[in-house]
């Protein structure tokens, strides 16, 4: 595989990966209105594996931005590196607060986590390809 | 030296003023380790890093400094004083803790981007100028751009359009706090230090964001004596606030998500 075509690849994987994780970062939120909000609950095992898997996955598309960046590719405006960079930091901030949180239950963290995340992702898809 | 006036003065002033003081906040909370500390001292920290990019920027054109005057005095001061408030009024749940996040977040976003996205036009700087009056366009009454300003025209899709949505977020914070901590104590006849504390943080986060308004009347020194007093208004609060005597209980708000 070439450069050419591995940026091809790249561009693709992008684009998918911003649409899946806005879809996924709105159907934790909404779980999360689900069981803190609706059922006074706190953050479950499964639900906090799901929040790092998400995390883990916007480090993997910031990675494939930075990749495509190096090779050459450049988003529609300058400000998209600015939004990656704040999609792959989102989470782990709200993390941090969930993990040492005194006061429990804590779900409001990934309730702001994924809310900012949503917005943030948002402003990048509008940014980073045009058209 | 023909740039050295009274506006420089005051400038100069100020920023010794809230180095000192940030210092001393700052010093506070790595004694204490209270969150409220913490916010308080990155304000008066961004507000001494503004004033002195105003000085500096009285004497030579510098992207750096003029970019840091931007991020700290329209984005950062007022969001960080209002974050400082916050942790005073609201203990509920992880709320204060969480809404440090996205401003910590947000200031993380926009210092790269003020600093190396935006494109800066040097030609609308003048020496001993003051920046508020020259960082945007100015127009006529029928929207013409007379002069064009250091900063981009349009805020939309802009670092410039975080500045309303930063600036509104904390003197809702700032003003609304005091307002609310009033109403508390009046109810429960608790904490009297922290609530004149807080009108005076309100009041020293208020007057440099007048500094439009206060240049309208009538002379420009107005601003930057407004700066001064705002920097000592917001020591003066901190130190009340957070002088109370022990026995005294925090303002609660009950219980969380």
């Amino acid at each position: 595989m070439n450069l050419g075509n591995f940026l091809l690849f790249l561009i693709g994987a992008h684009h998918w990966v911003s649409r899946i994780g806005l879809g996924v970062a709105l159907i934790m939120f909404g779980i999360g209105v689900y069981i803190g909000l609706l059922r006074h609950g706190d953050v479950t095992r499964w639900y906090r594996k799901l929040v790092y898997g998400v995390a883990g996955l916007m480090v993997v598309q910031a990675l494939m931005g930075l990749a495509m960046y190096l090779i050459g590719g450049r988003p529609f405006e300058e400000v998209h590196l600015i939004y990656g960079f704040g999609a792959a930091l989102a989470l782990p901030f709200f993390i941090f607060v969930e993990v040492t949180a005194k006061k429990r239950p804590a779900m409001g963290s990934y309730l702001w986590g994924f809310g900012v995340l949503a917005g943030i992702l948002l402003r990048a898809m509008m940014t980073g390809a045009a058209g | 030296m023909e740039n050295i006036g009274l506006p420089l003065v005051l400038s100069f002033v100020s920023s010794v003023i809230t180095g000192i003081f940030s210092f001393i906040v700052l010093r506070r909370w790595w004694e204490k380790r209270r969150p409220h500390h913490l916010a308080w001292g990155l304000g008066l920290l961004f507000y001494f890093v503004g004033t002195l990019s105003q000085v500096i920027l009285s004497f030579i054109w510098s992207p750096l400094f003029f970019g840091l005057w931007y991020w700290t005095g329209a984005l950062m001061v007022a969001a960080w004083l209002g974050q400082g408030t916050l942790y005073l009024l609201i203990r509920r749940g992880n709320i204060a803790r969480n809404a440090q996040m996205a401003l910590v977040l947000v200031s993380i976003m926009t210092l790269p981007w003020t600093l190396f996205l935006t494109k800066f036009n040097e030609a609308a700087w003048m020496p001993g100028s003051d920046m508020t009056q020259l960082y945007r366009d100015e127009v006529d009454a029928d929207g013409n751009v007379v002069r064009e300003g250091i900063m981009p025209g349009k805020a939309s899709g802009t670092v410039r359009f975080f500045s309303p949505v930063m600036n509104t977020w904390g003197t809702v914070l700032l003003v609304g706090g005091a307002i609310y901590s009033a109403y508390i104590f009046r109810r429960k006849n608790i904490m009297r230090n922290r609530v004149v504390g807080n009108w005076l943080i309100a009041l020293g986060g208020l007057l440099p964001a007048m500094g439009g308004a206060l240049i309208r009347l009538g002379d420009p020194s107005f601003k930057y004596i407004g700066e001064l007093l705002g920097a000592i208004f917001i020591f003066w609060g901190f130190w009340l606030a957070t002088n109370a005597p022990e026995d005294e209980s925090p303002i609660h708000v009950e219980k969380a998500v």
